[in-house]
């Protein structure tokens, strides 16, 4: 089997993008035990990555080949590689819905919102095994697109693109981002898309695995700081901010004690509910947990205090054997305090 | 096609695309290890001086494959300076590897320090053979057309890597010994792939797939060395 110089170089970035996903895959332990949707997300994207590699190493080998078994294997792993590429970045989109909200039930909303492109491009590959609409095989094994190849090539940027506006949509209605950028991902995958469309090398796999890996390593940095039973950041992770404040990277004005001396489950429902999208909320303890402000003003933080002591008191009048009976108490950094002397209190009072 | 690559050859184009993947990927890792650095252990000191290393290998590598075989004045000297800066990068990310392998099989910065000398020695030796190339040519040299070829002594700078490749194998072995298997399996698939893509060279993406191996073993670790987070 004679490999084009060309292909060579392309099937050679597939196998080392294969590699560093099976790899990366195979040496964390840290998937172990976890069962989060995003955990599952993010394996698939790495399977996909890896399939998305082997796929195009098939078609790229089978280029210019003149086998009799040759052309049945080309529109197979074509169409294949095109089916491939677009469930992997349809499931980007849904990994992004779900980091920046979290929740199932937007998940679903936004899943029966972009399945249908997902689904027609793959009526079209479907109905292109038997008629050629996308993109045709010819007697030297390489492949002619058309004009609605071209539309599915599209559909795939978008899919890349629409996580972007996603990203910013939620930037603008005022939430922070913790450890999840979406930068280091797309500016390799994006790269490499360009490198596609401009030249007639492919590093399509490689620019996706570079950008699984960084994903990989905001995933284990979030994971490092998170309480596994509530979902919420853990006692690092204040301990991590106590260090971004001391290197000049945050500020908090305000901090909030809440102890549930009864069912620490419904104070920590009950936070979630209510804590704004811009707080740092971290369960200290079983049964306590911080919230930190970097602005705002103290009669919002009362609002926010009566809001939860509302609720705590609703929760303990419907459960006379379960109730939270809640504790709160208020920090302010005051003007002439050090930086780090809202953090470093609450550090002293979770030892 | 947008961009012209009709007369560049294919090795070039190959080598710049490995090139430009490895600084992506070291240029995101310097991004997502600066807890680390901050951290300042020996061992996070050594894994940032390797990805420093393998940047410039990396960039010394594209470098020298966009210059190839180009009209552009002076552009074999540039040729043979980039190289020069490659094969010391080449040289000194192995002998890093070495003291970043003892500083985490034995977890104490004095021995690794007692050990730097004894370690330092292939790669003291390497350094007069590489510089002496500069006005010899006997490593590697380019033609008048820009043309890069290797020359008749070009194996010798592989043997300081030999070495410190062995020493290495031994103290991961303290370490994991997953880690020699993927490290193993990439540099096998770098000797026979590369053969089979034709002389492409991936050495600064292998590199970078090593430390992102290796930084993904680190992250199994909790950050303050607890065994894992609440």
């Amino acid at each position: 089997m004679i490999v084009t110089e060309q292909n060579a170089v392309i099937i050679y970035s597939d196998l080392m993008a294969f590699l560093m996903m099976l790899g990366m895959v195979c040496l964390s332990s840290r998937f172990r035990g976890r069962r989060s949707v995003a955990a599952r997300l993010f394996l698939i994207l790495c399977v996909g990555a890896m399939a998305e590699a082997l796929l195009s190493m098939v078609c790229y080998s089978l280029h210019g080949q003149t086998f009799s078994w040759g052309r049945p294997a080309a529109w197979i792993s074509k169409t294949l590689l095109e089916m491939t590429m677009l469930v992997l970045v349809f499931h980007w989109v849904m990994y992004v819905d779900f980091k920046l909200y979290g929740s199932r039930d937007r998940l679903i909303r936004t899943i029966a919102f972009l399945t249908a492109p997902l689904g027609l491009c793959a009526l079209l590959l479907i109905v292109n095994l038997f008629t050629g609409i996308v993109f045709t095989i010819n007697e030297d094994l390489t492949y002619t697109g058309t004009v609605i190849y071209d539309v599915l090539m599209a559909v795939e940027f978008l899919y890349l693109l629409v996580p972007l506006f996603q990203t910013i949509v939620y930037h603008l209605k005022g939430h922070r981002f913790r450890f999840f950028r979406i930068a280091p991902v797309l500016i390799p995958a994006m790269t490499a898309c360009i490198v596609d469309l401009t030249t007639p090398y492919s590093a399509a796999a490689l620019g996706i695995s570079i950008g699984l890996v960084f994903l990989y390593f905001s995933l284990v940095s979030e994971w490092r700081f998170e309480d596994r039973e509530t979902g919420l950041c853990n006692k690092e992770y204040l301990r991590y901010l106590h260090e971004q404040v001391l290197l000049g990277r945050r500020t908090f004005r305000y901090a909030m004690t809440f102890t549930a001396g009864g069912d620490p489950g419904a104070l920590v429902a009950i936070l979630k509910q209510e804590a704004p999208g811009n707080a740092e909320l971290i369960r200290t303890a079983h049964d306590s947990c911080v919230l930190l402000t970097e602005n705002g003003d103290r009669s919002a933080l009362e609002l926010l205090r009566l809001l939860v002591e509302d609720a705590a008191g609703e929760y303990d009048a419907a459960h006379e054997n379960g109730r939270i009976d809640l504790h709160v108490q208020t920090y302010a950094s005051r003007k002439d305090d050090v930086p780090a002397a809202l953090t470093e209190t609450l550090l002293g009072k979770t030892v | 096609m947008l961009f012209d690559l009709a007369g560049r050859s294919y090795v070039n184009i190959g080598t710049v695309i490995m090139s430009s993947a490895a600084l992506f990927l070291l240029a995101g890792m310097a991004l997502y290890t600066r807890l680390y650095r901050i951290r300042g252990r020996l061992e996070d000191r050594l894994f940032f001086a390797m990805l420093v290393t393998d940047i410039i290998a990396a960039f010394a590598d594209g470098m020298n494959n966009m210059l190839e075989s180009s009209p552009v004045s002076r552009a074999g000297d540039l040729i043979i300076a980039g190289d020069t800066l490659f094969t010391l990068a080449f040289e000194c990310f192995a002998f890093l590897f070495v003291l970043y392998a003892d500083a985490r099989a034995y977890q104490d910065p004095a021995h690794t320090r007692k050990r730097l000398p004894l370690y330092a020695v292939p790669f003291v030796l390497e350094i007069p053979v590489i510089l002496g190339n500069l006005p010899g040519r006997y490593l590697f040299t380019v033609d008048e057309a820009n043309r890069y070829h290797f020359g008749e002594y070009y194996p010798v700078i592989f043997l300081a890597t030999a070495v410190y490749g062995l020493i290495g194998v031994m103290l991961l072995a303290r370490i994991d010994a997953r880690l020699i298997l993927t490290m193993l399996l990439m540099i096998i698939v770098r000797l026979f792939g590369g053969r089979m893509a034709r002389g492409i060279s991936s050495t600064p993406f292998v590199y970078a797939v090593g430390l992102v191996y290796i930084q993904i073993l680190r992250m199994n670790r909790g950050f303050y060395d607890e065994e894992e987070s609440v």
